[in-house]
């Protein structure tokens, strides 16, 4: 018999009943042992007192919320142990601060069963590798990162030297593109802008990068029609431009990595 | 017979995407696949005798002066009606599949993650569509 099928143990951090509920229905049925807490100061004893392989954390909460909590967690416990948050309507400070504070991603409520159980089992996977080669790779933050080689992995089967032609294409492609959408927002040149950002959306999805960027980029689509420099265009302009470099960032160093097992 | 591999001709701007589609078409077909990121580029390749052309529609986004997906088709038509183009747009709105249908193209596909799936499809109908004439045409021929 296997002897990693140990039972994950999660703890859900969650204040509102009906919600702790749906938390365990759901980690029940995918065979998790599961622990509640109402709020992060609750979460916190009961992290000390017990091991968990991982945390879900609902961000607004009495008492102490998730933010305060995970930074806890994290700087004063120094524990890297995953934590995902759980969030009703995720604005794009919110998430800046899920990724400052160090959480390590997010699921939107209602929670999606199928992305949530996938999400777990993906942690939960990592910290044990981690864990197991804890000497050669010095504690990597694992924290929030906008793009994520699934889709391509599903893709090409993970064929290293076809991955790295997808990412080099998403890399001489993108940044040209940013520069067209910010002088095309600058400029109140609405066609370039529109242009640009319909170009962007297809490539989003395949570089694992968040349906709801792609959502932001939707928006702007719409917005552009109405020729008008408001401050919300002007925000989620702002946004997608973050998130495009950010993407190229991490992409550049998954290029590095994927070419050095390669070669 | 002769057994010359089928060639395809996949044609547009977004170079992710097209990268992906050459992936998809490499790896699961035994197509000979040439890639263009223009309009213009495909024209002039056209004496490559492709077998099908897959089109972008919206290939002048970017590049105001490009020649757009429409445009392309026409030439291509100009030079052999023959040829079977299927137009590829990222937005579904029944405008564009009717502004392709009346230009000759064969079909239209909305970009999506199913896309391979309806190229593959549609490439392998065009295949039984042209046996068909072929046969319809021997059959008149003989009457």
């Amino acid at each position: 018999m296997n002897t990693n099928t140990k039972k994950i143990k999660v703890l859900v951090v969650e204040d509102i009943k009906i919600n702790q509920l749906l938390m365990e229905i759901l980690l029940a049925e995918f065979g998790y042992e599961r622990d509640v807490a109402e709020n992060g100061k609750i979460a916190i004893e009961m992290f000390q007192a017990k091991t968990y392989d991982l945390i879900l954390m609902d961000l607004r909460m009495p008492e102490m919320d998730g933010f305060e909590a995970t930074e806890y967690i994290r700087h004063k416990l120094n524990s890297n142990i995953p934590i995902i948050a759980l969030t009703a309507d995720l604005t794009a400070a919110d998430l800046e601060k899920c990724k400052t504070v160090g959480m390590n991603d997010y699921v939107a409520k209602p929670v999606d069963r199928d992305l949530l159980q996938s999400k777990i089992v993906k942690f939960v996977n990592e910290a044990k590798l981690i864990v197991k080669d804890d000497e050669i790779t010095e504690m990597q933050s694992e924290t929030f990162k906008y793009t994520n080689m699934d889709y391509l992995n599903r893709r090409t089967k993970s064929n290293g030297p076809l991955m790295m032609e997808m990412i080099s294409a998403f890399l001489l492609q993108t940044p040209p593109l940013v520069n067209v959408m910010t002088k095309g927002i600058r400029e109140k040149d609405w066609d370039s802008l529109y242009s640009a950002v319909h170009k962007m959306i297809p490539s989003f999805s395949i570089m694992g990068i968040s349906s709801d960027y792609e959502k932001m980029a939707r928006k702007v689509l719409e917005l552009s029609h109405l020729h008008l420099s408001t401050d919300e265009i002007f925000n989620l302009v702002s946004q997608l431009e973050k998130v495009c470099n950010q993407a190229c960032e991490e992409l550049k160093e998954e290029y590095n990595t994927i070419n050095n097992i390669n070669s | 017979m002769t057994n010359k591999k089928t060639k395809i001709f996949l044609v547009d701007d977004d170079i992710v995407f097209l990268k992906l589609l050459e992936i998809d078409f490499i790896e699961h077909t035994d197509f000979e696949i040439e890639t263009y990121v223009t309009g213009e580029l495909c024209v002039d390749n056209i004496d490559h005798m492709p077998d099908i052309i897959i089109l972008d529609y919206y290939l002048d986004g970017i590049d105001k002066d490009a020649m757009n997906g429409i445009d392309t088709l026409d030439k291509i038509k100009a030079f052999n009606k023959d040829i079977p183009v299927v137009i590829l747009s990222s937005q579904d709105s029944i405008d564009v599949a009717v502004k392709c249908m009346h230009h000759k193209a064969f079909d239209y596909v909305v970009k999506s993650e199913t896309a391979f799936m309806r190229l593959e499809k549609i490439i392998e109908n065009v295949f039984n569509f042209k046996k068909m004439e072929k046969e319809l045409n021997w059959y008149i021929g003989r009457m």
